[in-house]
């Protein structure tokens, strides 16, 4: 009898240690990013697991990339972005939500369970199924472009609008929602080598010799 | 290029020279912590083998190890080697063969350079139920791993059903649960500097009823080098020593191959790689080495930078098989290797041997200065043009006059006996590479000029105008410089007996790797910088390798050799032979072998030289076909899990004046068996074999019988955790000889093998040969050998 209460303890104490949940892990990382877990910075490198509220912050330059641990959703910030997560274990699955606090989120969920939620300010976009973009500088306002399924934005108002693949659309402090068609032109180039990864070998590149007024020989590099 | 290498090199049979074929079954995958057995069936030919040497190395690493195969018993040709659990490091392993024969050639299995790709050799990993719940997070295509290997795996779904605490996580199978952070949901693995490119991972865990599940495996591939540069650095360190003790009736005479001398060899091989920058340090000194036939206490200094190759020291440069390969130089090489153009260049000096004296026993060698260069020009992967130049001449100086000089007693006069010589070749060479078609063809041209006396020095003008005309406006003797030209020049006008052609294609047809290989040499064509052509001959090899999946192996070859070629001798031999083998895999574990080799010799009489002259005809066959039957399963335990029956009969007839008039016929049956003991580790392994030839001579109606009765057990155990492996092995051939009497050959050896610590093994063991001669009790003799061996690999 001693003996089964004592292993009952153990292994309470055991799942106790462990119980530190991980909800996701860090799977890329450009640049110089922070972490910080309970108001204090922790080092991390790829593969590091991340818990519930930890705040995840990019510099200049730079970049994040982590994954949920139900290995359903992808997330990628940008630089000069803020966000924190958490997460909760339901009988469906994963609910997962970000809070951005500033900058820019790439966000791919993909079906299986559970949902995704990137809250910013008293707004938030969340999907099922679907690969968007989130731009913030706070306040309340935001840009979505949405590249595959549909996100569903729920304003300050509780006020809930659809937006589909290949749409974009701005949102005011105010919670009103401006669509419109999604260009290329709105993304940077960071965003877009993220959105639309291309291996290396894809990329047709020329180097063209040009002289300036000068005569100094100027190299143009084209890459398509 | 590579794609069709790799295709060209699936199946594992080979026909490697005309006349050496070896069958190897790649076992393909190993349980890690067990041994690996490997081994090479050589049909025919196997006396020619001196040694052969398995070079290994994890799958992607640089630097091989190498381990000697041990050698057949008498009457069976499988030579067999095996790589302890230390030495596989649970690593996924590339390996190849190194032939060393009686001659002193030496070639690869498979060959690189002729379309061949490395076996490999994979891990299993233990088997048991396996759940869907582990979810690989660090996939390949949405986890950065830049120079580094992670491994995170979510089992989020089986987070009720198991134990975190009975988590454990293999990596490469060496459990790495320590340095894994392991969560409820979650665990990670993280290695900041991998050393292999190739990562195999598993997860196992007990759910809360005891069960033991697992992962699927996870793979990944991992680039070492990848977003970061930093200095790597690995070789090895290496001594092996032989020492003898006779103890024979007649006199001791060193060198013969019953009296082998005592010998030892250290050797060392560093090697550096920083971004693109590599170097090697490679040393060797051996108290075996001929001076006469190599430069010896060899060494190698090196550095390779993107396209740009620079070696100094010993190297063996592969410009041409024709012109200038597989000979060592000591000297310079460099290499600049671009896409569509290429320039290798090389000088130094090689040796030749030579008579010191003219006394048949004494043996000297001139230093021979070597030059050779190659410009290749267009792609290799489809079309290129190579000329390659070489060019040899014996270094005067290098020998005591004396060795030249030969007085006769009884003439009083003093003659030059050793003769200096210069060679000069050019050859040029076509290949076009057909990835689409997985085909290589290519053709390659080469002629000589030889002088094999240069000591009356070059002639002039005026005195080469008598023999030839077309030096009025050049002074041969202004081309001494380059080469001599005489009247010893092989031949003095050239022509096409002092050229030489080779043909070749590759390719593979409806898994038919077929192979065709034709060449003419003429009488005269000399090349100094390889190891030789056989002169006025021409030949024909063809051989094909067909197979379906891992169940049938089928290979033939056919090779043809005809010499006279420029018909100047009043006899032209034909030598032919070609063989057939398969084997046939059933059920998995079973195989079924068969095999038929034949070779015929014989001459005819070339009418075109003249009338009544002497010929002697000639006519030698050999044949033989061996039949068998294997099992295979490692699984097993107790009962023998390797086991091989082979029957073999063959005949050997020759009706020649210079080879005698013979018929014999010879027949073996060999069985092999292998068992290991469960959890014990114990490992025996037994051979047999019983042999038996009648030699039979048709001119004296007479046969005499011959018997000879081998058997061999070995038995190893292994001790803490395989860091200590103790054996014992034991050899006994009987031989029932009508004419010399019975003999037999006993042979006991005791060994140790030990791995102290990381990439070090050490190998000793002591062994006693004793030869009894059943009639004549003085004939009697004993060996005492030590052998130690020691490695490590850094």
């Amino acid at each position: 009898m001693n003996k089964t209460v004592f292993c009952i303890a153990m292994f309470l104490v055991g799942a106790s240690l462990l119980s530190a949940t991980g909800i996701a892990v860090i799977s890329g990382q450009q640049g110089k990013a922070t972490l910080r877990r309970a108001n204090k910075s922790v080092k991390f490198a790829n593969g590091s697991i991340l818990e519930s509220n930890d705040v995840l912050e990019t510099g200049r330059k730079s970049g994040l990339g982590f994954k949920y641990a139900d290995g359903l959703a992808a997330l990628h910030l940008f630089s000069e972005t803020q966000a924190s997560l958490t997460a909760k274990a339901v009988l469906t699955g994963l609910n997962k939500e970000v809070e951005l606090q500033k900058g820019s989120l790439y966000v791919k969920q993909q079906p299986g369970g559970g949902t995704l939620a990137v809250v910013f300010g008293k707004s938030q976009v969340s999907a099922e199924e679907a690969s968007f973009l989130i731009r913030t500088d706070g306040g309340g306002k935001a840009w979505i472009s949405v590249f595959s399924g549909t996100v569903k934005i729920t304003n300050t108002n509780g006020a809930i609008a659809t937006l589909g693949a290949q749409r974009s659309a701005d949102l005011s402090a105010r919670g009103q929602v401006k669509a419109r068609p999604a260009r290329n032109a709105d993304l940077t180039t960071d965003e877009l080598a993220v959105v639309n990864p291309r291996p290396e070998e894809d990329q047709r590149k020329i180097t063209v010799p040009m002289a300036d007024s000068q005569g100094r020989i100027k190299y143009v590099e084209l890459v398509w | 290029m590579k794609r069709t290498l790799l295709l060209l090199c699936q199946i594992a049979l080979a026909a490697l020279l005309p006349g050496i074929v070896a069958i190897h079954e790649p076992p393909r995958i190993y349980v890690a912590g067990s041994n690996v057995d490997l081994s090479l069936d050589i049909p025919a030919e196997a006396e020619t083998i001196a040694r052969i040497n398995l070079c290994y190395r994890p799958s992607g690493g640089t630097g091989f190890s190498v381990k000697t195969l041990e050698m057949p018993l008498p009457g069976t040709q499988t030579f067999t080697v095996q790589l302890q659990p230390q030495e596989l490091q649970g690593q996924d392993l590339e390996y190849w063969f190194e032939f060393q024969l009686t001659d002193g050639s030496t070639f690869s299995y498979p060959d690189e350079s002729l379309g061949g790709e490395l076996f490999t050799l994979k891990t299993e990993i233990q088997s048991s139920k396996e759940a869907v719940g582990f979810v690989l997070l660090s996939t390949e295509e949405d986890f950065a791993q830049k120079g580094e290997y992670v491994l995170v795996v979510s089992y989020f779904a089986l987070a009720q059903q198991i134990d975190p605490a009975t988590i454990e996580v293999w990596v490469n199978d060496r459990n790495v649960t320590s340095a894994a952070v392991i969560t409820e949901n979650l665990l990670s693995y993280r290695d900041p500097k991998p050393k292999a490119t190739n990562y195999v991972a598993v997860v196992t865990a007990r759910d809360f009823q005891g069960g033991l599940i697992k992962s699927a495996v996870f793979s990944s591939k991992v680039d070492p080098k990848a977003g970061k540069a930093r200095l790597d650095t690995w070789g090895g360190l290496n001594f092996a020593s032989n020492f003898h003790r006779h103890q024979a009736p007649d006199e001791y005479v060193p060198d013969l191959p019953e009296f082998p001398r005592n010998n030892y060899a250290g050797w060392i091989d560093l090697y550096a790689r920083y971004k693109q920058l590599k170097l090697n340090v490679n040393a060797l000194h051996s108290n075996l080495e001929d001076p006469n036939r190599q430069p010896v206490d060899r060494y190698c200094v090196g550095l390779q930078l993107g396209f740009l190759n620079i070696q100094a020291g010993d190297q063996v440069p592969q410009l041409s098989p024709l012109a200038m390969s597989s000979k060592m130089i000591r000297g310079l090489y460099g290499s600049l290797t671009g896409k569509y153009i290429g320039l290798e260049l090389t000088g130094g000096e090689m040796v030749r041997k030579t008579l010191a004296g003219g006394d048949p026993g004494s043996v000297t060698a001139f230093r021979q200065q070597a030059l050779g260069g190659k410009l290749r020009l267009g792609s290799e992967q489809g079309l290129s043009m190579s000329l390659t130049l070489a060019r040899n001449r014996d270094v005067i100086d290098s020998l005591d006059p004396a060795e030249f000089i030969y007085l006769d007693p009884e003439t009083a006069d003093t003659l030059f006996v050793v003769a200096p010589q210069d060679n000069l070749v050019a050859s040029f060479d076509t290949r076009i590479n057909i990835p689409a078609l997985n085909t290589n063809l290519g053709v390659e041209v080469a002629g000589s000029l030889y002088n094999r006396n240069t000591w009356p020095g070059p002639i002039s003008a005026e005195e080469i105008s008598q023999y030839v005309s077309g030096f009025d406006y050049i002074d041969p003797a202004d081309l001494a410089e380059v080469f001599v030209i005489n009247r010893n020049m092989e031949p003095i006008l050239p022509g096409l007996p002092n050229c030489a052609a080779r043909g070749y294609l590759r390719t593979n047809i409806l898994n038919n790797i077929i192979a065709v290989d034709a060449s003419a040499t003429g009488p005269v064509y000399h090349a100094l910088s390889t190891w030789g052509q056989k002169p006025d001959t021409k030949t024909l090899t063809v051989s094909d390798m067909f197979n379906i999946g891992r169940s049938l192996f089928i290979s033939g070859a056919y090779s043809w050799q005809q010499d006279n070629l420029f018909g100047t001798s009043a006899s032209t031999n034909n030598n032919s032979f070609w063989h057939l083998q398969g084997t046939l895999r059933l059920f998995k574990y079973f195989s079924l072998r068969g095999a038929y080799f034949n070779s015929d010799a014989t001459n005819a009489l070339n009418t075109d030289v003249g009338e009544g002259l002497v010929f002697m005809p000639c006519l030698r066959n050999s044949h033989s076909y061996t039949v068998g039957a294997g099992f295979n399963n490692p699984r097993v335990n107790y009962l023998p899990w390797l086991c091989e029956l082979s029957y073999r009969n063959g005949t050997d007839l020759s009706n020649t004046v210079l080879f005698g008039d013979y018929r014999n016929s010879n027949n073996s049956i060999n069985l092999s068996l292998v068992s290991k003991f469960g959890e014990i580790p114990l490992r025996l392994q037994i051979n047999a074999s019983l042999a038996g030839m009648v030699k039979g001579s048709p001119e004296n109606d007479t046969e005499t019988t011959y018997n000879s009765l081998s058997y061999n057990a070995r038995l190893s155990y292994s001790l803490f955790r395989d860091r200590l492996i103790p054996w014992l092995q034991y050899l006994r051939s009987d031989y029932d000889d009508v004419n010399t009497g019975d003999k037999s050959n006993d042979h006991l050896s005791l060994g140790l093998e030990a791995y102290p610590w990381k990439n070090m093994s050490v190998s000793t063991s002591l062994n006693r040969l004793t030869s009894v001669d059943k009639s004549d009790s003085g004939q009697n003799s004993q060996t005492l050998t030590w052998s130690l061996s020691l490695s490590q690999r850094f």
